[in-house]
């Protein structure tokens, strides 16, 4: 399937890396249409077999029947591809095995042999396809501009650096170096070098097992972020693919940190036994089926939850230390400020803080050993720079730290310097402005927070804690009176769909009359907000989900739903104790840097930023 | 116009007044005051055009006139002014307000759509004693919720007086608990009428009204507004457009136990236990249980710790045992008299019902709080 320049270049790196080749360079001239030059140093092909090369349906990745059944890892062996290369280009095949003195070349025009000979040649193999399409003038006519089919090429190139960081990449354009790699394995340097130094240092890893299965790579942080996946790279046994459900996961884990449109950047590495997997639903390969998609799904989005869950939290921690140091030691001396069970500061916060992601999927995440909390669990890669450790804490400067597993947590929690200098003398007060955000200031920095948004996300989380932890039960407020929703045609329906979801919340309701919906219990967490507007725009946004959902994510939907509307509104003014009550709950919680759609909550402003905004 | 008038008694009136007053209102005339003088009474009236409290001083020897003044200018002028007699003059478009040697020119206006009351006086409903009205508005509506968060008013939002039976039953509810006191023998002529006072209303009345058992208040309903008019002033404000719900329906009757408490120690107790509450500040959780003779009050918070306390009480019937938000209870601990008060009880998903023996006329209820 030679459409254009793209898939031949795709079709001979994969003949190279099949080769085992440790170098790899590629050259386009008029983005491939003239010229596509692939050279590796791989193993080469003997002389004599240079004809069968280009011959259809040969291949020599095939030694045995079981190797089609139990064992193919070569990324190609039907053996089509050189073939269908040669017959619409003039092809130039230069080869030396290592074991051979002189090397081959051979000569194809449109499908037909012109030269067979020897050449003095190093080991490897070197394609030269030129004047693609030359005899087929309809193919021609479909490929696009030179800019266009060249960033097509680069970016398959990306996913191959990064799938194969050992092997060093070139890809020369019109005599310009588009892409560059060492070649030293470091996956890390490769990302670092395709997203730029600015994310590059921030990305977290992702890694997660379940054997046989797993997950690993890395992401940005979701204050980084594109409008577009063209800097998200997913793989399966190192084979680049796009697949919706992968999108859908990765989508699916960042969606309460990032709204709708706004993807991370990151690179996902897959590992799956191959009997998991089909990759041949589709010629060019891109496209993979699998065996269990539920289980797949789950894999890739809880790696990305745990990574993502992790720096959010550690991120807000960092953010708010200074705004936590004046507010809530006012109640709580000495204590974490926090009302939730899970808040031992020496506890990595992702874990506690999206425990959903691990329960009621498909896939039982390792329940025997969940991840251990103490200690700092082993990056993947160590790479990044150490941050500028507890002296420049104490001097009260927000300490940008990169965030990882890598480090150990309790770094971010550190208490607010009080051992060295003059004590802290907290303004903690909190005003109110335009009766939609908060303003709160410390000596050291002011913090902006969105009302709405902070207390959506406190809902939320309150919501959503009830199911993780047990121990509290489900506390529910009983309504004096019933509240009574008329239902409109088709919420009958909606409300059995998701009625497990709304009990599992803590609603007790049962259609009536009418049709009708009767409450008679509401979360206690929503007692007093429950109103039957409330109730209708739920339904509403409710009716536009996929009901045939997990029962995790429609309870999730629903809480974020609820939350959204139950929170306090922007524009609705607040005495002075509840915006200070806000402030209080929003810092008790783990992830508050942004709502459950993917707003940011609290903007901090820092002494550094302000000197920067008054030119200083 | 011109008036002369002693500064406490102008400074009295205007703070009165002044409390239906908006301060940021998209209509600029009702950020004043209305002065009407005629030779021996001076009427001031302040609205915010749904409430508005008018009232009437008497005085002498006036030039009669009328004036809409800056209520909040006025009144920060004259708390400042010596405590002699102030003369309003009005000139032209300026109020002078003078006194000794003090003399301030205030601009003031005149506009016939500054809002005007109808005349009420041949709707009059009922008479009631002052002290009855504010007794029965303390106890009630502080159950309600003072301020609806989303602009759309709701039940909940007010106080409701239900007259029937030559009865008049005042009721408050936030949903999940209610207050209700029962006033009966009104002299009403089998008057049938169910009125919504938005609770910030009823507050207001419940302070202004004198705390006087001889002093009566006639209430006047007319179109979609109620009247209160007691000694010199009078209270008016449109009535909420919503319906109650069926409140005599969920006040339990077949209860199952009784339980004897001292009020003020079991206010107490409360008080303390609710400090280590999880969520202290939102939706609280305390825990009630009898055993014996004993009420045992607990607390869980968490992190926050948690608390115990025991309480002795006369228990008739069985064992109790509720989830319920203290500061329920505590709101209505506070504004019930004597030293005893009754926890009856029926089952875990009923209401708990408190009453005072020294009381009868009272019930409050609350929902608890259910756990799996």
């Amino acid at each position: 399937m030679i459409d254009r320049p793209l898939s031949v270049v795709k079709e001979l790196i994969e003949n190279s890396l099949d080769a085992g080749a440790s170098q790899i360079e590629i050259s386009l001239a008029d983005g491939g249409r003239r010229l596509i030059r692939v050279s590796d140093n791989g193993a080469g092909i003997p002389f004599d077999e240079l004809p069968l090369a280009v011959k259809p349906h040969c291949t020599s990745k095939i030694r045995g029947l079981d190797d089609i059944y139990y064992s193919l890892t070569t990324l190609g062996f039907r053996g089509e591809a050189l073939s269908s290369i040669a017959a619409v280009s003039h092809l130039t095949l230069t080869s030396r095995t290592a074991a051979e003195e002189l090397g081959g070349r051979l000569e194809v025009s449109g499908g037909a042999l012109v030269r067979h000979e020897r050449d003095n040649l190093q080991p490897g193999t070197e394609l030269e396809v030129r004047d693609l399409f030359f005899n087929t003038p309809a193919r021609l006519k479909f490929l696009k501009s030179r800019q266009s089919e060249t960033s097509q090429i680069s970016t398959l190139l990306s996913s191959y650096a990064l799938a194969y960081p050992e092997v060093r990449w070139s890809l020369v354009s019109q005599d310009r170096t588009v892409l560059s790699t060492t070649g030293d394995g470091d996956l890390y340097g490769v990302l670092l070098d395709l997203l730029g130094s600015e994310v590059g240092e921030k990305l977290v890893p992702v890694d997660f097992e379940f054997p046989p299965q797993a997950v690993s790579g890395y992401i940005s942080p979701p204050q980084y972020h594109r409008h577009n996946r063209q800097r998200q790279w997913y793989f399966i046994n190192r084979r680049p693919v796009g697949n919706k459900l992968l999108y859908k996961a990765v989508d699916d884990a960042v969606r309460e940190f990032l709204s709708a449109g706004k993807f991370p950047l990151g690179a996902f590495f897959l590992e799956l036994p191959p009997e998991e997997i089909d990759v041949n639903v589709h010629p060019m390969k891109r496209e993979v089926s699998f065996a269990q998609p539920q289980g797949i799904y789950s894999l890739l989005r809880t790696a990305v939850s745990r990574a993502v869950g992790q720096t959010a939290a550690a991120r807000q921690r960092q953010l708010t230390r200074g705004l936590a140091a004046v507010i809530a030691p006012a109640k709580f001396p000495g204590a974490a400020p926090a009302d939730d069970p899970g808040s031992d500061p020496d506890t990595p916060p992702g874990f506690q803080a999206l425990p959903l992601y691990e329960e009621g999927q498909a896939l039982p995440l390792d329940p025997a050993a969940p991840p251990a909390p103490a200690g700092p669990p082993p990056a993947p890669i160590d790479f990044r720079p150490r941050p500028p450790a507890p002296t420049a804490a104490s001097t009260g400067q927000p300490v940008s730290v990169s965030l990882g597993i890598g480090q150990p947590v309790s770094q971010y929690t550190a208490p607010h310097p009080s051992e060295s200098g003059p004590p802290e003398v907290g303004i903690g007060m909190v005003s109110q402005i335009g009766d939609s955000f908060l303003l709160a200031a410390t000596n050291h920095e002011v913090y902006l927070i969105d009302q709405h948004a902070a207390h959506e996300r406190i809902l939320f989380e309150g919501l959503y804690a009830r199911l993780q932890a047990e121990q509290r039960g489900g506390m529910r407020q009983r309504l004096l009176f019933p509240l009574i929703i008329e239902l409109l045609p088709g919420q009958a329906e909606l409300v059995q769909a998701f009625g497990p979801a709304l009990t599992a919340l803590g609603f007790a309701c049962e259609l009536g009359a009418g049709p009708s919906l009767v409450v008679r219990e509401v979360p206690l967490l929503l007692a007093g907000r429950v109103t039957v507007e409330l109730v209708h725009g739920v339904f509403s946004e409710l009716a536009e989900q996929d009901t045939s959902t997990l029962l995790a994510d429609q309870i999730k939907e629903l809480a974020a739903s609820l939350a959204c509307r139950a929170a306090i509104k922007a524009g609705e003014r607040l005495p002075p104790d509840e915006c200070y009550a806000l402030v209080q709950q929003l810092l008790s919680r783990r992830s508050s840097l942004s709502c459950p759609h993917g707003r940011p909550t609290l903007i901090r402003l820092g002494v550094e930023e302000l000197r920067r905004m008054f030119l200083r | 116009m011109k008036v002369v008038i002693n500064q406490e008694l102008l400074a009295g009136t205007l703070s009165a007044v002044n409390k239906a007053v908006s301060t940021r209102s998209v209509n600029p005339l009702l950020t004043h005051v209305k002065f009407v003088a005629e030779p021996d009474n001076l009427t001031v009236t302040g609205t915010d055009g749904e409430f508005t409290i008018r009232r009437n001083v008497a005085i002498s020897g006036a030039e009669p006139g009328r004036t809409l003044i800056p209520a909040k200018l006025l009144s920060e002028l004259t708390s400042r002014l010596p405590k002699k007699d102030i003369t309003l003059e009005l000139r032209d478009n300026q109020l002078n307000v003078s006194v000794g040697r003090s003399s301030y020119d205030l601009t003031v206006m005149w506009d016939d759509t500054y809002p005007d009351l109808p005349d009420y006086n041949e709707h009059r409903l009922v008479v009631l004693p002052c002290g009855m009205l504010k007794r029965s508005l303390l106890q009630t509506s502080f159950s309600a919720v003072k301020d609806s968060a989303t602009g759309a008013v709701h039940y909940t939002n007010s106080v409701f007086f239900s007259f029937k039976d030559n009865r008049l039953d005042i009721v408050a509810t936030d949903g999940h608990r209610l207050a209700l006191k029962r006033n009966d023998g009104l002299s009403a002529n089998d008057i049938e009428r169910d009125l919504l006072l938005p609770v910030r209303v009823a507050e207001e009345l419940e302070r202004m009204l004198p705390d006087d058992e001889e002093a009566t208040v006639e209430v006047f309903h007319y179109s979609n507004q109620v009247f209160f008019k007691f000694g010199n002033q009078l209270l008016v404000s449109s009535l909420l457009d919503v319906k109650f719900p069926p409140y005599e329906r969920v006040i339990p009757k077949d209860i199952s136990s009784k339980v004897h408490v001292g009020r003020e120690e079991l206010m107490d107790a409360l008080g303390r236990v609710l400090l280590v509450c999880k969520q202290k500040d939102q939706n609280p959780v305390g825990y009630l249980e009898t055993q014996g003779e004993i009420v045992n009050l607990t607390s869980d918070g968490g992190d926050y710790g948690k608390g115990h306390e025991e309480l002795e009480a006369e228990i008739n019937g069985e064992d109790i045992k509720i989830a319920i938000n203290p500061r329920y209870l505590i709101d209505v601990l506070k504004v019930l008299g004597g030293e005893q008060i009754t926890l009856n009880w029926t089952s875990e998903v009923s209401p708990v019902m408190i009453t005072s023996p020294r009381d009868p006329a009272f019930t409050y209820i609350v929902m608890p709080i259910r756990m799996d």
